[in-house]
Protein backbone atom coordinates (compact mmCIF):
# COMPACT_ATOMS: atom_id res chain seq x y z
CA UNK A 1 0.00 0.00 0.00
CA UNK A 2 1.28 3.31 -0.39
CA UNK A 3 1.05 4.71 2.96
CA UNK A 4 -0.01 7.78 1.95
CA UNK A 5 -3.19 6.84 0.69
CA UNK A 6 -5.10 8.72 4.03
CA UNK A 7 -8.20 8.77 2.09
CA UNK A 8 -10.19 5.30 1.70
CA UNK A 9 -10.13 4.01 -1.70
CA UNK A 10 -13.00 1.86 -3.53
CA UNK A 11 -12.00 -1.55 -2.02
CA UNK A 12 -11.95 0.02 1.60
CA UNK A 13 -15.12 1.96 0.75
CA UNK A 14 -16.66 -0.89 -0.03
CA UNK A 15 -15.23 -3.38 2.72
CA UNK A 16 -16.30 -0.86 5.40
CA UNK A 17 -19.85 -0.89 4.10
CA UNK A 18 -20.48 -3.96 4.92
CA UNK A 19 -22.35 -4.52 8.17
CA UNK A 20 -23.31 -0.49 8.61
CA UNK A 21 -27.09 -0.72 8.21
CA UNK A 22 -27.24 -3.19 10.71
CA UNK A 23 -27.61 0.34 12.66
CA UNK A 24 -26.35 0.62 16.48
CA UNK A 25 -25.99 -2.57 18.61
CA UNK A 26 -26.85 -3.21 22.43
CA UNK A 27 -23.35 -4.19 23.72
CA UNK A 28 -24.34 -4.60 26.86
CA UNK A 29 -25.02 -8.42 27.01
CA UNK A 30 -22.29 -8.85 25.08
CA UNK A 31 -20.52 -7.38 28.07
CA UNK A 32 -22.19 -9.80 30.16
CA UNK A 33 -21.19 -12.75 28.49
CA UNK A 34 -17.57 -11.74 28.44
CA UNK A 35 -17.74 -11.60 32.39
CA UNK A 36 -19.62 -14.56 32.25
CA UNK A 37 -17.20 -16.19 30.20
CA UNK A 38 -14.10 -15.18 32.40
CA UNK A 39 -15.68 -16.72 35.23
CA UNK A 40 -16.92 -19.81 34.31
CA UNK A 41 -13.86 -20.15 33.12
CA UNK A 42 -11.95 -19.15 36.14
CA UNK A 43 -14.23 -21.65 37.84
CA UNK A 44 -13.41 -24.70 35.51
CA UNK A 45 -9.82 -24.19 36.48
CA UNK A 46 -10.52 -24.27 40.08
CA UNK A 47 -12.66 -27.08 39.73
CA UNK A 48 -10.16 -28.91 37.48
CA UNK A 49 -7.15 -28.41 39.83
CA UNK A 50 -9.40 -29.03 43.16
CA UNK A 51 -11.00 -32.12 41.43
CA UNK A 52 -6.95 -33.17 41.33
CA UNK A 53 -6.25 -31.93 44.92
CA UNK A 54 -9.33 -34.04 46.28
CA UNK A 55 -8.03 -36.96 44.00
CA UNK A 56 -4.33 -36.70 45.24
CA UNK A 57 -4.93 -35.19 48.96
CA UNK A 58 -8.28 -37.65 48.95
CA UNK A 59 -6.59 -40.90 48.09
CA UNK A 60 -3.24 -40.44 49.69
CA UNK A 61 -4.50 -40.65 53.29
CA UNK A 62 -6.15 -43.81 52.67
CA UNK A 63 -2.86 -45.15 51.30
CA UNK A 64 -0.71 -44.12 53.89
CA UNK A 65 -3.01 -46.00 56.12
CA UNK A 66 -2.63 -48.90 54.02
CA UNK A 67 0.93 -49.01 54.37
CA UNK A 68 0.93 -48.65 57.73
CA UNK A 69 -1.70 -51.45 58.63
CA UNK A 70 0.21 -53.66 55.61
CA UNK A 71 3.99 -52.67 57.46
CA UNK A 72 4.59 -56.68 58.33
CA UNK A 73 4.95 -57.20 54.31
CA UNK A 74 7.57 -55.72 51.78
CA UNK A 75 5.49 -55.76 49.33
CA UNK A 76 2.48 -53.70 50.29
CA UNK A 77 4.44 -51.61 52.13
CA UNK A 78 6.62 -50.42 49.29
CA UNK A 79 3.04 -50.27 47.11
CA UNK A 80 1.01 -48.54 49.40
CA UNK A 81 4.27 -46.25 49.86
CA UNK A 82 4.68 -45.42 46.32
CA UNK A 83 1.40 -44.77 45.62
CA UNK A 84 1.68 -42.38 48.54
CA UNK A 85 4.27 -40.12 47.70
CA UNK A 86 2.97 -40.58 43.99
CA UNK A 87 -0.47 -39.42 44.75
CA UNK A 88 1.18 -36.14 47.27
CA UNK A 89 3.88 -35.36 44.61
CA UNK A 90 0.79 -35.41 41.66
CA UNK A 91 -0.95 -32.32 44.24
CA UNK A 92 2.24 -30.35 44.46
CA UNK A 93 2.72 -30.35 40.82
CA UNK A 94 -0.27 -29.08 39.92
CA UNK A 95 -0.13 -26.55 43.00
CA UNK A 96 3.01 -25.45 41.62
CA UNK A 97 1.40 -25.60 37.71
CA UNK A 98 -1.72 -23.30 38.85
CA UNK A 99 0.61 -20.79 40.37
CA UNK A 100 2.31 -20.44 36.88
CA UNK A 101 -0.65 -20.47 34.71
CA UNK A 102 -1.08 -16.74 35.41
CA UNK A 103 1.64 -15.90 33.64
CA UNK A 104 1.21 -17.55 30.16
CA UNK A 105 -0.84 -16.35 27.57
CA UNK A 106 -0.66 -12.77 26.75
CA UNK A 107 -2.78 -12.46 24.07
CA UNK A 108 -1.94 -8.41 23.09
CA UNK A 109 1.23 -9.63 21.04
CA UNK A 110 1.60 -9.08 17.36
CA UNK A 111 0.28 -11.94 15.46
CA UNK A 112 3.80 -13.65 14.64
CA UNK A 113 4.74 -12.69 18.56
CA UNK A 114 1.78 -14.49 19.54
CA UNK A 115 2.54 -17.87 17.41
CA UNK A 116 6.35 -17.52 18.41
CA UNK A 117 5.00 -17.54 22.42
CA UNK A 118 3.07 -20.88 21.06
CA UNK A 119 6.06 -23.02 20.17
CA UNK A 120 7.78 -23.15 24.05
CA UNK A 121 4.16 -23.20 25.11
CA UNK A 122 3.64 -26.63 22.95
CA UNK A 123 6.72 -27.32 23.81
CA UNK A 124 6.69 -27.68 27.64
CA UNK A 125 2.72 -29.09 26.99
CA UNK A 126 5.01 -32.11 25.23
CA UNK A 127 7.43 -32.47 28.34
CA UNK A 128 4.78 -31.99 30.55
CA UNK A 129 2.51 -34.71 28.91
CA UNK A 130 5.40 -36.91 28.77
CA UNK A 131 6.75 -36.82 31.82
CA UNK A 132 3.45 -37.09 34.15
CA UNK A 133 3.38 -40.57 32.23
CA UNK A 134 7.03 -41.35 33.74
CA UNK A 135 6.73 -39.62 37.24
CA UNK A 136 3.01 -39.96 38.32
CA UNK A 137 0.94 -42.81 35.99
CA UNK A 138 3.97 -45.68 35.97
CA UNK A 139 5.08 -45.11 39.89
CA UNK A 140 0.63 -44.96 41.04
CA UNK A 141 0.08 -48.21 38.66
CA UNK A 142 3.06 -49.88 39.91
CA UNK A 143 2.44 -48.94 43.65
CA UNK A 144 -0.57 -50.84 42.91
CA UNK A 145 1.06 -53.54 41.23
CA UNK A 146 3.22 -53.86 44.50
CA UNK A 147 0.43 -53.63 47.03
CA UNK A 148 -2.15 -56.39 44.93
CA UNK A 149 0.75 -58.52 44.23
CA UNK A 150 0.72 -60.81 47.84
CA UNK A 151 -3.53 -60.69 47.50
CA UNK A 152 -3.39 -62.03 44.05
CA UNK A 153 -1.20 -64.93 45.13
CA UNK A 154 -3.70 -65.25 47.89
CA UNK A 155 -6.69 -65.69 45.51
CA UNK A 156 -4.90 -66.86 42.76
CA UNK A 157 -1.91 -68.97 43.24
CA UNK A 158 1.66 -67.70 42.40
CA UNK A 159 1.67 -68.20 39.16
CA UNK A 160 -1.74 -67.09 38.37
CA UNK A 161 -1.30 -64.25 40.73
CA UNK A 162 1.57 -63.02 39.17
CA UNK A 163 0.07 -63.35 35.58
CA UNK A 164 -2.90 -61.03 36.61
CA UNK A 165 -1.05 -58.63 38.68
CA UNK A 166 1.46 -58.24 35.59
CA UNK A 167 -0.81 -57.77 32.96
CA UNK A 168 -2.85 -55.56 34.87
CA UNK A 169 0.12 -53.14 35.34
CA UNK A 170 0.76 -54.22 31.31
CA UNK A 171 -2.67 -52.85 30.27
CA UNK A 172 -2.62 -49.82 32.54
CA UNK A 173 1.02 -48.52 31.25
CA UNK A 174 -0.21 -49.23 27.53
CA UNK A 175 -3.24 -47.42 28.16
CA UNK A 176 -1.50 -44.09 29.64
CA UNK A 177 1.59 -44.65 27.08
CA UNK A 178 -1.37 -44.05 24.35
CA UNK A 179 -3.09 -41.67 25.61
CA UNK A 180 -0.36 -39.17 26.43
CA UNK A 181 2.46 -40.32 23.93
CA UNK A 182 0.26 -41.13 20.67
CA UNK A 183 -2.55 -38.85 21.20
CA UNK A 184 -1.69 -35.51 23.27
CA UNK A 185 1.55 -35.68 22.38
CA UNK A 186 0.94 -35.87 18.72
CA UNK A 187 -1.91 -33.64 18.55
CA UNK A 188 0.65 -31.27 20.48
CA UNK A 189 3.24 -32.10 17.81
CA UNK A 190 0.57 -31.02 14.91
CA UNK A 191 -0.61 -27.52 16.44
CA UNK A 192 3.57 -26.74 16.76
CA UNK A 193 4.04 -27.78 12.89
CA UNK A 194 1.49 -25.48 12.14
CA UNK A 195 2.53 -22.55 14.02
CA UNK A 196 5.47 -23.19 12.74
CA UNK A 197 4.22 -23.48 9.20
CA UNK A 198 2.42 -20.14 9.44
CA UNK A 199 5.69 -18.36 10.81
CA UNK A 200 7.78 -19.59 8.16
CA UNK A 201 4.70 -17.73 5.68
CA UNK A 202 5.45 -14.73 7.26
CA UNK A 203 9.17 -14.57 6.54
CA UNK A 204 8.15 -15.55 2.70
CA UNK A 205 7.82 -12.44 1.77
CA UNK B 1 -6.95 5.55 27.01
CA UNK B 2 -6.93 5.74 30.67
CA UNK B 3 -4.08 3.95 33.09
CA UNK B 4 -6.50 3.38 35.65
CA UNK B 5 -8.13 0.12 34.81
CA UNK B 6 -10.22 -0.83 37.49
CA UNK B 7 -12.78 1.66 38.16
CA UNK B 8 -14.15 2.38 34.92
CA UNK B 9 -13.48 -1.27 33.08
CA UNK B 10 -17.22 -1.41 31.92
CA UNK B 11 -17.75 1.74 30.26
CA UNK B 12 -14.17 1.72 28.68
CA UNK B 13 -15.13 -2.00 27.34
CA UNK B 14 -18.29 -0.91 26.28
CA UNK B 15 -16.62 2.07 24.31
CA UNK B 16 -14.45 -0.33 22.90
CA UNK B 17 -17.56 -2.42 21.22
CA UNK B 18 -19.20 1.48 20.16
CA UNK B 19 -16.19 2.36 18.04
CA UNK B 20 -14.59 -1.47 16.73
CA UNK B 21 -17.93 -3.20 16.96
CA UNK B 22 -18.78 -3.31 13.44
CA UNK B 23 -15.32 -4.05 12.16
CA UNK B 24 -15.27 -7.01 14.32
CA UNK B 25 -17.97 -8.55 12.91
CA UNK B 26 -16.53 -7.62 9.55
CA UNK B 27 -13.27 -9.50 10.42
CA UNK B 28 -15.62 -12.30 12.15
CA UNK B 29 -17.66 -12.79 8.64
CA UNK B 30 -13.75 -12.86 6.41
CA UNK B 31 -12.78 -15.75 9.18
CA UNK B 32 -15.80 -18.02 9.50
CA UNK B 33 -18.96 -18.75 6.91
CA UNK B 34 -21.64 -19.78 9.30
CA UNK B 35 -23.60 -17.24 10.98
CA UNK B 36 -23.37 -18.87 14.52
CA UNK B 37 -19.71 -19.21 14.30
CA UNK B 38 -18.98 -15.63 13.81
CA UNK B 39 -21.49 -14.32 16.95
CA UNK B 40 -19.56 -17.03 18.91
CA UNK B 41 -16.10 -15.17 17.70
CA UNK B 42 -17.11 -12.32 18.57
CA UNK B 43 -18.19 -13.43 21.64
CA UNK B 44 -14.53 -14.89 21.98
CA UNK B 45 -12.95 -11.78 20.86
CA UNK B 46 -14.85 -9.53 23.46
CA UNK B 47 -14.44 -11.88 26.28
CA UNK B 48 -10.68 -11.39 25.25
CA UNK B 49 -10.53 -7.69 25.01
CA UNK B 50 -12.93 -7.78 28.36
CA UNK B 51 -9.92 -9.95 30.34
CA UNK B 52 -6.82 -8.02 28.32
CA UNK B 53 -8.27 -4.67 29.36
CA UNK B 54 -7.38 -4.19 32.73
CA UNK B 55 -3.40 -4.55 31.26
CA UNK B 56 -3.69 -1.98 28.65
CA UNK B 57 -1.27 0.60 29.16
CA UNK B 58 -1.45 2.52 26.29
CA UNK B 59 1.86 1.18 24.79
CA UNK B 60 0.99 0.85 21.55
CA UNK B 61 -2.68 2.66 20.25
CA UNK B 62 -5.80 1.63 21.22
CA UNK B 63 -6.78 0.35 17.32
CA UNK B 64 -3.41 -1.61 16.87
CA UNK B 65 -4.45 -3.32 20.08
CA UNK B 66 -7.60 -3.86 19.52
CA UNK B 67 -6.45 -5.79 16.00
CA UNK B 68 -3.75 -7.74 17.75
CA UNK B 69 -6.17 -9.64 20.43
CA UNK B 70 -9.13 -9.75 17.38
CA UNK B 71 -6.99 -11.36 14.81
CA UNK B 72 -4.87 -13.84 17.60
CA UNK B 73 -8.59 -14.73 18.80
CA UNK B 74 -9.89 -14.96 15.31
CA UNK B 75 -7.03 -16.77 13.60
CA UNK B 76 -6.72 -19.54 16.82
CA UNK B 77 -10.26 -19.92 16.97
CA UNK B 78 -10.81 -20.50 12.92
CA UNK B 79 -8.41 -23.24 13.15
CA UNK B 80 -9.90 -24.61 16.06
CA UNK B 81 -13.40 -24.58 14.21
CA UNK B 82 -12.30 -26.26 10.97
CA UNK B 83 -10.30 -28.76 12.77
CA UNK B 84 -13.39 -30.11 15.31
CA UNK B 85 -16.39 -28.92 11.98
CA UNK B 86 -14.63 -29.84 8.87
CA UNK B 87 -17.39 -31.17 6.98
CA UNK B 88 -20.02 -28.66 8.89
CA UNK B 89 -18.39 -25.76 7.90
CA UNK B 90 -19.21 -26.38 4.40
CA UNK B 91 -22.65 -27.41 4.74
CA UNK B 92 -23.09 -24.42 7.02
CA UNK B 93 -22.56 -21.83 4.88
CA UNK B 94 -25.12 -19.35 5.68
CA UNK B 95 -24.90 -15.79 5.55
CA UNK B 96 -24.72 -14.04 8.68
CA UNK B 97 -28.42 -12.16 9.64
CA UNK B 98 -26.65 -9.83 11.52
CA UNK B 99 -24.87 -7.93 8.45
CA UNK B 100 -26.31 -6.18 5.87
CA UNK B 101 -27.71 -8.46 3.23
CA UNK B 102 -24.44 -8.30 0.74
CA UNK B 103 -24.85 -6.62 -2.24
CA UNK B 104 -22.87 -8.53 -5.15
CA UNK B 105 -19.87 -6.58 -4.88
CA UNK B 106 -19.59 -7.05 -1.15
CA UNK B 107 -20.36 -10.53 -1.74
CA UNK B 108 -17.24 -10.89 -4.42
CA UNK B 109 -14.98 -9.41 -1.63
CA UNK B 110 -15.67 -10.63 1.04
CA UNK B 111 -15.99 -14.50 -0.59
CA UNK B 112 -12.28 -13.00 -2.16
CA UNK B 113 -10.95 -12.29 1.16
CA UNK B 114 -12.34 -15.55 2.80
CA UNK B 115 -10.46 -17.87 0.12
CA UNK B 116 -6.73 -16.22 1.46
CA UNK B 117 -4.60 -18.02 3.16
CA UNK B 118 -4.20 -16.51 6.52
CA UNK B 119 -1.58 -14.32 6.82
CA UNK B 120 -2.64 -12.63 3.30
CA UNK B 121 -5.91 -12.32 4.64
CA UNK B 122 -5.01 -10.45 8.44
CA UNK B 123 -2.81 -8.20 6.30
CA UNK B 124 -5.79 -7.34 3.69
CA UNK B 125 -8.12 -6.89 6.74
CA UNK B 126 -6.50 -4.71 8.47
CA UNK B 127 -5.84 -2.93 5.35
CA UNK B 128 -9.26 -2.75 4.45
CA UNK B 129 -10.51 -1.32 7.94
CA UNK B 130 -8.00 1.68 6.98
CA UNK B 131 -4.69 0.73 9.24
CA UNK B 132 -1.75 2.33 7.60
CA UNK B 133 1.76 0.56 6.61
CA UNK B 134 2.58 1.46 10.34
CA UNK B 135 -0.06 0.13 12.09
CA UNK B 136 -0.33 -3.25 10.00
CA UNK B 137 3.47 -4.07 11.23
CA UNK B 138 2.81 -3.30 14.78
CA UNK B 139 -0.48 -5.81 14.34
CA UNK B 140 1.39 -8.20 12.75
CA UNK B 141 4.87 -8.42 12.97
CA UNK B 142 5.92 -8.50 9.29
CA UNK B 143 8.36 -6.24 8.04
CA UNK B 144 7.33 -3.16 6.20
CA UNK B 145 8.61 -4.29 2.99
CA UNK B 146 6.34 -7.89 3.45
CA UNK B 147 3.61 -5.38 3.87
CA UNK B 148 4.22 -3.63 0.82
CA UNK B 149 4.81 -6.23 -1.37
CA UNK B 150 1.68 -8.43 0.01
CA UNK B 151 -0.41 -5.31 -0.42
CA UNK B 152 0.49 -4.15 -3.74
CA UNK B 153 0.17 -8.02 -4.85
CA UNK B 154 -3.10 -8.02 -2.73
CA UNK B 155 -5.00 -4.96 -3.83
CA UNK B 156 -4.47 -5.80 -7.51
CA UNK B 157 -5.83 -9.27 -6.74
CA UNK B 158 -8.85 -8.34 -5.37
CA UNK B 159 -9.60 -5.14 -7.20
CA UNK B 160 -9.72 -7.63 -10.43
CA UNK B 161 -11.54 -9.60 -9.10
CA UNK B 162 -14.15 -7.17 -7.65
CA UNK B 163 -14.10 -5.50 -11.32
CA UNK B 164 -14.61 -8.42 -13.11
CA UNK B 165 -17.72 -9.21 -11.34
CA UNK B 166 -19.14 -5.81 -12.61
CA UNK B 167 -18.24 -5.89 -15.96
CA UNK B 168 -20.07 -9.36 -15.85
CA UNK B 169 -23.07 -7.97 -14.55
Amino acid sequence: MSPADDQPNDLQKLWQKTGEQSGTEDYSMILRMAQEKQRSLLDLLREQNMAAYIISLGFAPLTAMAAWKGRHSLWLLSGYLLMTATLVAGAVVVWLKARKANAMGKIDLSIREHQQQLVPFYDSRVRFSKSIKYWYAFPLFLGAGLAGYPIGIHFLGRMWGTIVVVGFLLICWVGVWHMHDVRAVADLRRRREEVLHLLGEMDRE
Amino acid sequence: MANNPGSDHEPRFLRLLDGYGQALRRLCAAYLQSSGDRQDLFQEIAAALWSALPSFRGASSERTWVYRIAHNVAYSYAKKRRRQYQSELQMDALPDDRMAPEKPRRRVLLEAVQQLDAIDRQVVLLYLEGLSAGEIEQVTGLSANSINVRLSRLRRRLASIVMSKEVRE
